[in-house]
């Protein structure tokens, strides 16, 4: 089937990579879909904005982040190992770049409540606390399920002022938080706006929040003085890794791999392992790879982290995946687990579960004593101790 | 077979025109040929016969709940035409309506065809904008005499509904979404500027109005604007009643007499 590359139709065409985006929206959406889509770049790159932006990202959310070089990984693995250390941006998670941007994006556009979906919780806690900061209603959508992994941080975003919602449709997770928060979008079009917490969604957002996530990368490459040889991220939507890999695309000397989550196994009927297993297909408004059954219905999954628990891709990924420019690798629970143990014992660092599979593609991958590797710790793993706990740490 | 929608919105400067929507495969898998049994005697003027979605973005609870439940029992794309199929001939027109990755993943030539083969030249995929229709799937609706019907809102543009008026076919109407909500979620009430706009565009084409409407006075209130409405979440609710089965050509009437 082909997909359309270029438009007659007055909305225009862009948003999409390859033959994967796009803007798959019930009409309802579509003013607020072009108005994102007409406006979001202009205002985004102004000089007013860019500077708000900078100054917050430097004085509130704590960046740049730092590179770590974790010399006992790097005994451990022989080779030069660098952690960027988004886990020490405030809230806990390189979350907090996009929410930021996404926050200041909807005051220009005099929005004046925000929605958001959440899996692990992050986002909805970097999304509660700006929101805060800058004295905007906040609505979080979390899946019931979600809400009982991540209890403590429920009671953070309650904290900060916003009103969780408990999400009981479907599987209870985060593709139906995401459902849930898309739809108070369309019975809220006026005074609200959506900050999705990833690449996915229809166009623009997985650019929009791209654009937002490149600081990683664009720090990265300051912060070495050359670019790595290697460059590793986790990826459910895809944000923190299409922020850390942006430099580095048109760069076919830094290999990049990103690693989703497998779940108990490609095997496993309910797999989150989207790039490994999933066809393509259209769900949250973009064409991209998604985990369905023979029916078209999107499956349900099931992953010990909750932020990669997530049925489909962001476009982009799947448009990397299919002309070769990323290695997507797939790492099941007990692989992150034996990751997130190795870091705390060697570098005194507790990681999040999601970055936790990242960090597992050391034991996957070989490589030389001479190369660089960074790899992006996208969060703390202290949401995460119930979880740790629970497998026997 | 099915007659075609047009013989039916034909008829539209006459009587309003009644239309229901209703989730295939529930409350019973097997529930479909009763339902438009009934559809047929209570006096609908056609129907919308609805394909569970797992996501379906654009509907409230009530629908959601009877999507999970079809799929729960094992619906799917291919049992709704088997049961069809087993139907000698309705008298009334029918459409379907899905979200587009079941379609897709069915694939649309295939989906096509099937439809072709029972009559039904009218589908309605609420997740498909108009330019992307056009560019990937307009050749194969056309090849087999399938009209689409797009969605307008009170927030859709002039330039837009050009366009959807311009890919529209022979059996497509406009389906104006009553106001910016989910399906069943607020309570209706008529925005005289939006609906001014329905009455003169429903003088060019035909126009039903969905979304959030559930009781006979409702219908009775936008007759006069466009050439119908259509109920969804009111008789999936119905349908979730005891007794149903026996009640059902009754509860179409009562609409009927107040869109007469």
């Amino acid at each position: 089937m082909s997909e359309p590359s270029d438009n007659k139709f007055p909305d225009a065409v862009e948003g999409y990579y390859g033959s994967f985006g796009g803007a798959y929206i019930p009409e309802i959406l579509e003013e607020n879909i072009r108005n994102l889509k007409e406006n979001w770049s202009s205002i985004c790159l102004s000089s007013d904005f860019v500077k708000e932006y900078e100054s917050l990202l430097n004085q509130y959310v704590g960046r740049p982040t730092p590179m770590y070089h974790a010399k006992g990984l790097s005994e451990l693995y022989k080779t030069h190992i660098f952690l960027k250390r988004e886990d020490l941006c405030h809230t806990g998670a390189h979350k907090i770049n996009n929410a930021t941007g996404q926050i200041l994006l909807a005051e220009k556009l005099n929005k004046k409540r925000i929605v958001a979906e959440t899996g692990a919780g992050q986002h909805g806690i970097a999304t509660a606390s700006v929101c805060a900061m800058r004295g905007l209603e906040c609505v979080i959508y979390m899946g019931a399920e979600d809400m009982i992994r991540q209890s403590l941080n429920v009671k953070r975003m309650s904290m900060m002022g916003a009103k969780v919602i408990s999400v009981n449709s479907g599987s209870k997770s985060l593709k139906d938080a995401t459902n849930e928060a898309l739809r108070d979008w369309i019975n809220h079009p006026n005074d609200t706006h959506y900050v999705i917490g990833s690449v996915v969604g229809p166009a623009p957002y997985p650019e929009m929040v791209a654009h937002f996530q490149s600081v990683i990368g664009h720090e990265i490459l300051r912060q070495l003085s050359q670019p790595p040889d290697h460059m590793i991220a986790c990826v459910g939507g895809g944000s923190n890794a299409i922020g850390s890999f942006y430099p580095f695309l048109n760069n076919p000397e830094v290999r990049l791999i990103g690693a989703e989550a497998a779940g108990k196994g490609l095997k496993d009927p309910q797999t989150p392992a989207t790039l490994s297993k999933g066809q393509v297909g259209v769900f949250h408004g973009s064409r991209s790879y998604i985990l369905q059954n023979q029916h078209g219905q999107i499956q349900s999954t099931h992953s010990l982290s909750a932020g990669l628990d997530y049925p489909g891709v962001g476009p982009i990924h799947a448009y990397l995946k299919e002309e070769g420019l990323v290695n997507y690798l797939s790492i099941q629970n007990h692989e992150a687990l034996a990751a997130a143990r190795i870091l705390c014992n060697k570098e005194g660092i507790l990681p999040a579960l999601e970055s936790a599979h990242a960090l597992a593609v050391l034991e996957k991958e070989s490589f030389s004593p001479t190369e660089t590797i960074v790899i992006c710790l996208s969060g703390r793993g202290d949401k995460d101790m119930m979880a740790y706990q629970k497998h026997g740490f | 077979m099915s007659p075609p929608i047009s013989s039916c919105l034909a008829g539209r400067k006459k009587k309003s025109l009644l239309s229901f929507y209703f989730t295939a495969g529930y409350p019973k898998i097997d529930s479909l040929p009763l339902i438009l049994h009934a559809m047929e005697e209570g006096g609908a003027d056609f129907v919308e016969v609805g394909i569970p979605f797992s996501d379906p973005l654009a509907d409230g609870p009530v629908i959601q709940q009877s999507n999970q439940q079809a799929l729960k029992a094992g619906l799917n794309l291919e049992i709704v035409f088997g049961q069809l199929r087993k139907i000698p001939s309705l008298s009334i027109p029918l459409v379907l309506m899905s979200y587009l990755n079941p379609l897709i993943s069915y694939g649309m030539e295939k989906l096509s065809r099937q439809c072709e083969s029972l009559g039904i030249r009218t589908l309605i995929i609420p997740d498909l904008p108009p330019w992307i229709y056009e560019k990937s799937y307009r050749p194969i609706f056309e090849k087999y005499g399938i009209s689409p019907v797009f969605m307008i809102s009170e927030k859709t543009s002039v330039e837009r509904i050009e366009k959807i008026l311009d890919l529209s076919g022979e059996e497509s109407f406009v389906y104006a979404v009553s106001s910016s909500s989910t399906t069943g979620t607020k309570t209706w009430t008529l925005n005289k500027k939006y609906f001014s706009r329905l009455k003169t565009l429903n003088q060019r084409y035909p126009v039903m109005v969905g979304f959030n409407l559930s009781s006979p006075q409702d219908l009775k209130k936008l007759g006069q604007y466009v050439s119908g409405g259509i109920i969804g979440s009111a008789l999936i609710r119905y349908l979730g009643t005891p007794g149903w089965e026996q009640g059902l050509s009754s509860f179409v009437q009562g609409f009927r007499q107040s869109s007469d």
